[in-house]
């Protein structure tokens, strides 16, 4: 299954590729776009990737995720394209022996997508549209990847 | 030399195009480079502070050295989670 997809994202699909009998728990995620921000009605997200190297970031997540935690199995698929309000925009999926290792390692995943893909959005409302600038990347910098101007 | 450089979200806009080609005369660099595109595009400029970049694929600095044919990635800011 592709990370990065124009498709629609469910839970169960993801449950389903980390559910396995090593495991005693499963957690999931899923990430909805919201139809309001700072007060002003939002129509749908429009996103768009580095598809390569968002697909990369978000396996190099799921190693992490691993890594980190006692964890059997990890999933993470984000959307590009347009989003309506109330859809899933992005979905995460951890398998564990025991639930509070899953709880944590899902967490842990969604947290750093939001840190760490070259995924952008925008926010589309009835009356214009804002690209959403995240902070610096100087966070990716501090964890040994250059590049910051 | 050429390289195709590859621009994403408000990067994209302001120029109107998600994929140029660049002429530069001679040995360049990432900063060299992004120097240029802000020559032809001053509105580049406040939308860079904090933008990261990759050469064919790799998160640069802006001293790497770029080759003919390379592909340059000027990649804003994610967007973060601030109340998500």
């Amino acid at each position: 299954m592709k990370r990065i997809t124009r498709g629609r994202i469910t839970a169960e699909s993801l449950v389903k590729r980390v559910t396995s009998a090593k495991a005693g728990a499963v957690v999931s995620f899923i990430g909805t776009v919201r139809g309001s921000s700072d007060g002003r009605r939002v129509l749908r997200l429009e996103y768009e990737a580095h598809e390569r190297m968002a697909d990369r970031a978000l396996r190099g997540i799921e190693e992490e995720a691993k890594r980190r935690y006692v964890v059997t199995d990890a999933a993470i698929v984000h959307r590009v394209g347009r989003v309506a309000a109330g859809e899933a925009s992005v979905g995460v999926a951890v398998s564990a022996p025991h639930r509070v290792e899953a709880f944590k390692a899902c967490r842990f995943c969604i947290d750093r997508i939001k840190a760490v893909a070259p995924i952008w959005k925008k926010e589309v409302y009835p009356d214009g549209e804002k690209w959403i600038r995240g902070g610096t990347a100087r966070g990716r910098a501090r964890r040994g990847r250059t590049g910051t101007a | 030399m050429n390289v195709t450089v590859r621009l994403f979200a408000s990067l994209a806009e302001t120029i109107g195009t998600k994929r140029v080609t660049v002429t530069l005369g001679g040995p360049s660099t990432v900063r060299g480079l992004v120097a240029h595109l802000v020559g032809l595009h001053p509105g580049l400029k406040p939308l860079l502070r904090g933008a990261a970049y990759a050469v064919n694929g790799e998160m640069a600095g802006t001293n790497a050295t770029l080759r003919n044919g390379d592909e340059v990635s000027l990649l804003p800011p994610v967007s973060g989670g601030r109340h998500a």
